[in-house]
């Protein structure tokens, strides 16, 4: 059972992710196909069980904390700096918020995002006399 | 002593690097002017832990070859095999590969282990027995 200090503190939390904590931005790949919007983003060092998505009010957020062993401190020589990662999409209403299919592979987020029947492409029959 | 190899603008880039930094916080991990894939370098108590982002690659498709004191990590990265004109956005990378790394002449060939996991290639290279640091007796 929750209690309202912890639901407080969960926001608190959050707002830290969000708005503090110095974040990734990963790089995002969205196509199209006939039935979907296809998402794929890259977030090297996050497993599956360190990634969430969610979509909420239209805002699709993807975040993504990486392990601790691609965290070492104190490189000899660096390009990168390990750090979580966040981003944050708008989607519309074309979107079945029921069917969005997630999956991790390698470092790579493929989200699945089923397009609703209006958004669909529909083919016009013409009607002859 | 550790030395990268065409490090030419390598000063530049970190200054451009961390001018970025001050402008975005959010900053992408990409496009730093840098090689691909971006490789940290740590120094382990045995030798050195080489830490590179590459997502999206396959690992029985990564190439990873010492000779000479000299690593090089090259593969490809596929692509989604989508039409260009199904794009929405584009940001992600695809192609080949290939990145060398001099860290000396002092690694023993037969140490060297490599792992990919999350799209993370991680090499652990250690130094010749000779090479280590020893402690010294006073008797």
């Amino acid at each position: 059972m929750l209690e309202s200090k912890d639901i407080v503190k969960n926001r608190e939390e959050q707002h830290e992710i969000n708005n503090t904590e110095r974040t990734i931005t990963p790089l995002a790949n969205i196509y199209e196909t006939e039935d979907n919007y296809v998402l794929t983003a890259e977030l090297p060092g996050v497993n599956k069980d360190n990634l969430s998505v969610s979509l909420d009010n239209q805002i699709l957020v993807i975040e993504g904390r990486i392990e601790s062993h691609v965290m070492d401190t104190n490189p000899t020589y660096s390009e990168y700096e390990p750090a979580n990662y966040y981003r944050s999409f708008k989607v519309g209403n074309s979107i079945d918020r029921e069917k969005i299919h997630a999956t991790m592979k390698n470092g790579v987020l493929t989200l699945t995002l089923h397009k609703a029947a209006e958004a669909k492409p529909r083919k016009i029959e013409v009607k002859g006399e | 002593m550790l030395l990268y190899k065409n490090d030419l603008f390598g000063e530049l880039n970190r200054f451009r690097e961390e001018m970025n930094r001050w402008f975005n916080n959010r900053s992408s991990q990409y496009n730093t002017g840098y090689g691909y894939p971006l490789t940290n370098i740590y120094t382990v108590e045995d030798g050195y832990r080489l830490v590179a982002l590459l997502p999206g690659v396959d690992s029985a498709k990564l190439d990873i070859h010492f000779d000479k004191g000299h690593l090089t990590i090259s593969g490809e990265k596929p692509s989604d095999e989508v039409k260009d004109e199904n794009y929405i956005r584009m940001e992600r990378e695809y192609g080949k590969f290939s990145r060398t790394f001099y860290l000396g002449d002092d690694i023993n060939p037969d140490s060297i282990k490599a792992s990919y996991k999350d799209g993370v290639l991680t090499v652990e290279l250690q130094k010749v027995e000779q090479a280590k640091p020893r402690k010294i007796e006073v008797k």
